[in-house]
Formats: structure tokens, sequence, C-alpha cells
């Protein structure tokens, strides 16, 4: 099965939802991503972390490092007040055109 | 807060970036060894995370951190071209300092000056209220003239108050040290009018004038000078004239009205009561006005005239020809001082203009030095922004560095200049760099930085890369425009320089005219020493004898000549006018303007004064005084052109208004005319004056004039001989020895604003040329550097280095010329806006401006000459190398 490309700001917002469990790392994020989507959202490990750059950049998110249970050191996102207003918005924007693209392909109502 | 979380973290990435670098790769570890225990398998862990050379540099774009890697850039690069021409840095740096610097000292020393207003309440709303006469006289009203215009319906639709303040000397004694003070009598509502609140304590109010303990308000200056600035200052007593008087309030700084005083009492505790119900002209008193919020000056002037001649007809003897006249305390207590500052610091803006033009045509050269380099960036893959900002954050990072100077320049020529000006201008003490100021010069900071290095910035990445790639010779950038620009702004260099050079030489000019005026008595020997009888002698006799023991005293002195005594002496602070009445004659012929000097009899041969006609007073005038006077030449010329002056009868009125005679008419002839004495300073002509013995009218006060060998050498001991004859005359300590001066020195004094504006404007002149050299320097080195290959061809041709000498300077010549004309004609119209400090000295004066021309040639010549020298030295075969 071909891995379809993520559409921009996609990750981001996959990001904040996943965030919206509890403080986690940056693999625990990846994992929880893969498994909650079947592994069809296969993203690149690597292109999570300037995701999360950007949104540490934009105050949505907070990181801290802490101990994890395995007792090493890992660097834990926290999603601020703020990260869950934007998913929020996030959301409603996605369900907009997801829809409208649905009608597109006439879809609409089928599933 | 979302973008408060956003700064922190990009704080954080920004100032630390190396720790940024350490947490992501422990992050990225931290992910393979979490994968690698998942999985087990490590070239998939590696497939699955994807490129980490390309998604770590993606995540430091998402920092931002490639905005700091660019300025760190630009960065290395500035300081790697500052490592190979230190000179250029060291001079844009220094440049921009000087010219920041001095801006900001002046514009913070003319806010102090002119625009911060005084600490009153609506400042330009008080007037200081006069009286004037048709002559041109002026006179403060007396304490009767102010009752009447408080009581008028016109003055107080144009006021919302007038109020006379009575002026004094006391002896002011904190334990023993004893002090001689200003005092002001004010009545109850002064404060209220004055718009002044106490800085510690309280104010006096209308409720304290009936106060039966004597109540004090202080001034923050004798405050912090007496004592200490005790803040247990308020309810302490003081001895004031004998008298225990309770300090209720210390006023805030500058808060100083009448200007001579530092201890305010109400009016009811004034000693001379019966002074404050004569009418005519009171001398040492301040009549304050406030006008009311709408009323200009001039409408009240209307209402003031009104009530004016109603006074004139009411008391014809005292009031006639007398009109009521204000000027704004602003200008009374800052003076003429304005003048000076505004000059000063306009010559300041033209330093800091030609600092930027000397800026901008540093970068220009530069800019064309280094039009190779810009365009082989831009050719291979540097973005025209990126070329920008590397022009601009280099010119920033300079005029940050220039700006840091500047203002570390500006706080320290701020601190120099406070002791320095505090003898020429008023309120220095209070004399800082304030945060307006500061921020002024970041302003012209920036502005510089933003005209000096975005302009050139644009002008570069204009041209074609390629072009300039092609282009042959050093750099070419716009090269005609550019150094075109360059030559207009040396030649405005030069004629501002020129400006400044001829302020600086009519300043000179007035200076040496003045210096050379004779005084008409000879300065150097003469040791004065103020007479302040205590109490004791308040009573005319006693005064009398006091000052002849006081002479006789100083004669006593070895290398004393002679010692002789006057009521105010001249180069004094103080004078007096008396009223002049010629027999025969209209009272409108008259003035009020007539100096009125009390002498002993040998004061002419202590001053070493000379007679133009007549006789000096006899010691037989001495003893049975009356009938005869000596006036000089000035009051001759004014009231009998033409004709002898000896013998006319005149009648003046006695001036001291502590004495119950005061205003008595005193008649006499006039028995000679002395040469004019130069009463104020050397630059002001000398007024009518009126001699009569002092016997006559014995001062309460006065000085007495000491000719000694080594004026400064007699001074301890004349302290001894005053104090054996009156201790109370001298307190102990510097105090009392301040009231012993030199005449030299009081003469030379007067002089002091006139040197101190020479030399400021010299400075600005000197910095202004060096400037413009630098500028000059720049344009002459470009030259040669781009007709190297010419100069080459003409040398290996056979031209001689005078020839080839003489190809520069034509260029460099033609500036020369432009910019000293354009500044010559400049000088003249500045010249006439300093109008004012020149003496004896017009805005064409031959002398001033051919030494600024001379000065100006050899200056600019010598900054051609030095790299010319270079252009002589050249190696033909190696210039045709060249590129």
């Amino acid at each position: 099965m071909p891995k379809p490309d993520l559409l921009p700001g996609t990750l981001e917002m996959l990001v904040l939802r996943t965030l919206t469990l509890g403080p986690l790392h940056g693999y625990a994020i990846a994992q929880h991503i893969e498994r909650l989507s079947n592994d069809v959202l296969r993203v690149e490990h690597g292109s999570l972390y300037p995701a999360l750059e950007r949104l540490l950049g934009a105050g949505l998110v907070t990181a801290k490092w802490k101990q994890s249970p395995t007792g090493r050191k890992a660097r834990y996102y926290t999603i601020t007040r703020s990260g869950r207003k934007k998913l929020g918005e996030e959301i409603a924007a996605f369900d907009t055109i997801a829809l409208a693209i649905a009608r597109v392909l006439g879809r609409a109502g089928q599933s | 807060m979302s973008w408060l979380d956003a700064l922190r973290h990009r704080a954080r990435t920004w100032l630390r970036p190396r720790e940024f670098e350490r947490e992501i790769d422990a992050e990225m570890t931290h992910h393979f060894e979490l994968d690698g225990l998942q999985q087990r398998d490590k070239t998939s862990a590696l497939k699955r995370y994807g490129n980490r050379a390309y998604y770590k540099e993606e995540r430091r774009r998402a920092a931002r951190l490639h905005l700091i890697d660019g300025i760190t850039l630009d960065t290395r690069h500035l300081l790697r071209s500052v490592r190979r021409s230190p000179t250029f840095a060291a001079v844009v740096i220094l440049t921009l300092a000087v010219g920041i610097g001095l801006v900001t000292a002046f514009v913070s020393i003319a806010d102090h000056v002119l625009l911060r207003s005084l600490p009153f309440r609506d400042a330009d709303r008080l007037m200081m209220m006069l009286e004037v006469d048709p002559h041109g006289g002026l006179r403060t009203p007396s304490n009767p003239t102010v009752a009447d215009w408080q009581r008028d319906p016109g003055v107080a639709r144009a006021f919302d108050g007038v109020t006379y303040v009575r002026g004094d000397g006391a002896q002011l004694c904190v334990g023993a040290d004893c002090e001689n003070i200003g005092v002001a009598f004010f009545a109850a509502e002064f404060f209220s009018l004055l718009g002044a609140r106490a800085q510690l304590g309280r104010v006096l109010m209308a409720d304290d004038q009936k106060a039966s303990a004597p109540l004090a308000v202080i001034s923050h200056r004798l405050w912090h000078r007496r004592f200490g600035g005790d803040p247990t200052i308020v309810g302490r007593t003081v001895i004031v004239d004998s008298a225990a008087v309770a300090i209720v309030g210390v006023l805030p700084v500058g808060a100083v009205y009448p200007p001579f005083a530092d201890l305010w009492q109400p009016i009811s505790q004034y000693r001379h009561p019966d002074i404050l119900q004569q009418r005519g002209f009171h001398a040492d008193s301040r009549t304050l006005g406030r006008l009311r919020v709408g009323v200009d000056s001039a409408q009240a002037a209307v209402f003031m005239r009104t009530v004016g001649a109603r006074l004139a007809a009411e008391y014809p003897r005292e009031q006639a020809d007398w009109m009521p006249s204000m000027i704004p305390i602003q200008r009374e207590l800052l003076g003429n001082v304005a003048t000076m500052v505004w000059t000063m610091s306009a010559a300041a803006i033209a330093v800091l203009l030609l600092a930027c033009a000397n800026v901008a045509g540093l970068l220009l050269a530069r800019l064309t030095s280094r039009g190779r380099e810009l365009a082989l960036r831009s050719a291979i893959g540097a973005s025209r922004r990126r070329v920008v900002r590397q022009l601009l954050t280099e010119s920033l990072v300079l005029s940050a560095l220039g700006g840091a100077a500047g203002a570390t320049l500006a706080v320290w020529s701020v601190k120099v200049s406070r002791s320095f000006l505090a003898q020429q201008l008023p309120r220095m003490d209070e004399l800082s760099v304030d945060w307006r100021v500061l921020s002024l010069a970041a302003g012209a900071t920036l502005l510089t930085a933003l005209g000096c290095g975005l302009w050139p910035a644009v002008l570069a990445t204009r041209a074609h890369g390629s072009d300039a790639l092609q282009a042959r010779g050093i750099g070419s950038i716009g090269a005609p425009a550019v150094s075109r620009l360059r030559r207009v702004l040396v030649t405005m260099q030069f004629a501002l320089a020129h400006v400044l050079l001829v302020c600086a030489g009519l300043l000179v000019q007035s200076f040496r005219r003045a210096a050379d005026v004779d005084i008409g008595f000879d300065a150097p020997g003469i040791v004065t020493f103020r007479i302040r009888p205590t109490s004791a002698y308040a009573q005319p006799p006693d005064a009398a004898t006091l000052y002849l023991r006081l002479m006789d005293a100083a004669k006593s002195v070895p290398g004393v000549v002679d010692a002789a005594f006057i009521n105010h002496a001249p180069f004094g602070s103080a004078a007096i006018t008396t009223t002049l009445t010629i027999d025969g004659r209209s009272t409108l012929d008259s003035s009020n303007q007539i100096f009125y000097r009390t002498v002993s009899s040998n004061y002419l041969s202590t001053m070493r004064m000379t007679m133009r006609s007549g006789h000096w007073f006899t010691d037989a005038d001495m003893r049975t005084p009356g009938g005869a006077f000596v006036i000089n030449e000035s009051m001759a010329r004014l009231y009998w052109p033409g004709s002898s002056a000896l013998d006319q009868r005149l009648t003046v009125t006695r001036a001291s208004q502590n004495r119950k005679d005061f205003g008595q008419p005193l008649t006499g002839s006039v028995i000679g005319v002395v040469a004019d004495v130069h009463q104020a300073s050397q630059d002001a002509a000398p007024a009518p004056e009126v001699y009569v013995p002092y016997t006559l009218e014995t001062w309460p006060w006065g000085n007495l004039i000491v000719r000694a060998r080594d004026g400064a050498r007699s001074i301890p001991a004349l302290v001894r001989a005053v104090r054996s004859v009156e201790p109370r005359l001298v307190a102990e300590g510097a105090v009392g020895e301040k009231d012993f001066s030199l005449m030299q020195d009081a003469v030379k004094n007067t002089l002091q604003p006139r040197l101190l504006s020479i030399k400021i404007i010299a400075a600005f002149a000197a910095c202004a040329l060096v400037l413009a050299c630098i500028g000059m320097s720049g344009v002459v080195a470009y030259n040669i550097a781009q007709r190297t290959r010419e100069i080459g061809v003409r040398k290996a041709l056979g031209a001689t280095s005078a020839s080839i000498f003489v190809l520069i300077l034509r260029e460099s010549s033609v500036i020369i010329c432009l910019g000293t004309l354009s500044g010559a004609i400049g000088g003249w119209a500045s010249a006439r806006l300093i109008r004012g400090m020149l003496f004896n000295t017009t805005p064409v004066d031959v002398m001033a401006y051919s030494a600024s021309i001379a000065i100006l040639a050899v200056v600019a010549l010598s900054a051609t000459v030095v790299p010319a020298r270079r252009a002589l030295k050249l190696d033909p075969v190696g210039a045709l190398r060249t590129d």
C-alpha cells in the first residue's frame, strides 16, 4: 500500500491531538500516530521534530526533560492551553475541508 | 500565555545555541535507543527516521536559528574586514562618537538651560513686573505702587495676582559658623502665586504672616551647602541676624525666586517697615505677577498702562513718566544665555551632519572597493536580501559601537561641563544627561545606520552582478555617480567647517577687542573686601567710624600702598542709581539711570583713575561734605554736550533705602570730570556716574579698595587687619575670606563667557576640520586608486612627479575652493545670527575671514598631499599590472 503524503500542517494537528492524552516524548508521539492510523500515516520519524520545534516556537506546546519510566532522561512535550484552542480550530477547519473534498468527489453521505 | 511560552523558548534557543544543539542530539539518541528496543532492527530504524542531517537542519530552521547564523556570519565577516582595515572601523566609530556625543551633550545642556521649565507651576505665565521711563530706564516698582496695582480692577482682570517681595542681606549663623545670605521677605500670596511646593516640610502660607515666632523656608542649595541635605532640617532653629528662626520647609532644586534669595521670611519680619511705605524706586526688590489663563503679556500691558497713567497723575513726584512693564521670569532667570546655547547646539548639529556625511562617504568608498566581492556573492547565489542584510548588519554594528562610544562621550562631557560651566551658566549644578537625551543619541545612531547603510546597500545591489565582475579597475558599482556624490559630500563638509571657523574667528576678534578695552583704572594689585557691618553699626556715625578704622588698618599692612572706600565697586555684583535733576531744565531731560557712588578722598589715587577736567574731592570736601560732585565723562557728554560740565548745578537724591533720609535731595555743583571707568564688564559701555563724598551719605555697607604691591599675597595679612578692627566682619574659615577678591580676577571673569564660547566653537571647528580632512583624504585616495593605471601609463610615458601631483591637486582644489566659498557665504549668514555675541566686530571682519581661509587651505592641502605622495611613489610597471 502506498503511503499517502500528509497535507502540510496536518502533522502538527496530529501531534497536538496526541498530546491531549498527556505529556509524551517524541518517540511515543510517533508510535501513537502510527498505531492509531493503523500504520497508514507513516511519517518519517525525523519530520516529527521540526514540527515539534514549530509548535514550541508558536507556544502551542512546552517541553521539559524528565525521568522516563525506563529510567532514562527524556524530553516530554505538553500541550498548552492555546495549543488546545488551536487544535479545536484546526479540527473544525479540517472537517470543513474534508467534507468539501468528499462532496467534490461525490461521496458525501455515502460512508 | 502562548506568546510568553514562545518567547521563553525562543530566548532559550537563541541565547544558548550550543545547548540547543546538545538537546536535539540527546533527543535523537533517545529516539533511536527506544526504537532499537522496540524494533530490534537498526537499519529500518534509520529508514524510519529519514535523513538525519536534513531533519536536524529543518529543526534549526524551525527554531529560526538560521537568522542568528546569518547575523553571526555577517559579524564574522565584519570582524574579518575590520581586522584587515582597522583604521576604517576606527575612523567610522570615532566619527560617529564625536558627532553623537557632542550633539547629545549639547542638546542636554540646551534642554536643561532652555527647555526644561522652571520648577514653578506654569512658569511661562510668571512675570517680573517693572517700570520703564521714556529714556529706556528700568526700575523695580515700590511696595505702595504694587499695592495700588493690587486694588485695580484692570490688573485683577489680567493677573491672578501681583505680589511684592523685599530683598535683604542677612547673617545666617549655624552654631559658630556664620555667612551672609540673601533673604526674601514675601507677602501672604507669594508662594501660591509662584506655584512652588516644598520638597521637604511646607511653604509658608497666609496664616504664617501673623505667626509670632519667626518662620522661614530655605532654598535647596542652602540646605545642601550648610546643612548637608539633612532630612531632619524641618523644625530646626537657626540664627538670622541675631534672631532665632525656625525652618519649616525646603524648596526643590532650582526653585529660587528672587534669584538672590536663599531664605524666605514673611514680610512682617522685615526690619525696616518704613522703607515699605516709600514710593519711587525700590532697589533690592521684586514684584511677581501671574498672568491669568488666556491673557498674554500684550493684553496685560494694556491694563497696566491704564493703572500706570492713573498713578502717574496721582503721584507726579514719584510716578511721572514711569509706566508699568513686564518680562517673563524665564528670561530674567535664564538671561541671554539663550543665544549662546542655541549657537552651540547649531554648531553641534553641524558637526553631527558632518559626521554622518563622513560616515556615508566612508561606507560608499568601501562599498566601491568591495563592489567585486559583492558581485561575486550575488553570482554564486546570495539573494539581494542577503547582500543588503550583510551590508546593513555591518553599518548597524559599526554605528551601534559608534553610538555607545558617543553616549559614553556625552555622559563624560556633561560631567566635565557641569563643573566647567558652573561659573558661566545659571543652575548648572542640576545638569545631567537624562534618558530622553540618551534615547535621542540612540535615535541618531539608528538613523545614521539606516541612512548610511541601507542606501549604499541598495545602490550596490541595483547593479547587475555580471557588469561589476566584468568591469575593470577597482570596483565600479555606480562609480561615476558615487564619486560625484562623495565630492559633493566633501565640499559640503569643507563649507560647514569653514562656517564654524569664520564664527570662531569673529568671536576671537571680538574677544581681543574686548580684552584690549581700557577699563579706566589699573586693576592689577587691587584687592576688594565687601564690608557687611553687623547690626551694631546700624547708626551712620558708627558705620563711618568703622570704615575709617578699616582703611587705616589696611594701610598699616606691609605691602599695601593705599586703601579707599566706595559703596559699590566696579566689576562688583551690585550698583545703585539715583534720580537726577539739572537746574533750569525740565525733568524730561534728566534720567534715573545715573550710578551713585559714595567714595573716600583717596579713591581716585587708589584706583589710578584719570581726571579729565577740574579736580577730585579734597580732604576738606570729606570733612565738610556738600555742594560738590564729581561726574564721569559719559555723564558730562550726555548732559552738557559740547560745553564744560564744570560748575554746573545739579540735584541728586539720597539712594540708600535703608536710611531714614532716603530720597532727600542733594544739590551741588560739578567740581571735576573723571575719565570713564567700566562698571560691569569690558564689553559693556560705561554708564553715567556721579561721585559723592562718602561722608555725605554714610552707606550701610560697602567695599574696601586696597592697592597692594602683590594683591594675592597681601590677603592673609588683610584678613588679620580687618579682624583686629571687627572680628565679626570676617567669619572663621573660607566663608568670610570669600569676601576678599582680586579686582583683576573680577575684570577677567567678565570675559569668561566670551572665552568659553570661543573655546567651544573652536573645538567644534576643529572637529569639523578633522572630519572634513578625513573625507578629503578618502576622496583623494579613492581617485588615485581608480586612476592607478592611468598614472602608471603617464609615468611610463615620462610624466614627472610634479605634473602628476598637479593632476591630483587640480581635483581637490576645486573641492577646496567651492567649499571655502560657500563656507564664507554661510559664515557671513551665521555671523548675523551671532551678532549679539560680537563686540566691535562686523560680520565681514577681514582678519577673521583671511585667517579662517588660510587655516582651511593649509589643512585641506595637507589632507590632499598625504595620500597624493602614494601616487608619486607609484611604480609604473606595478601600476600597469594592477588588476
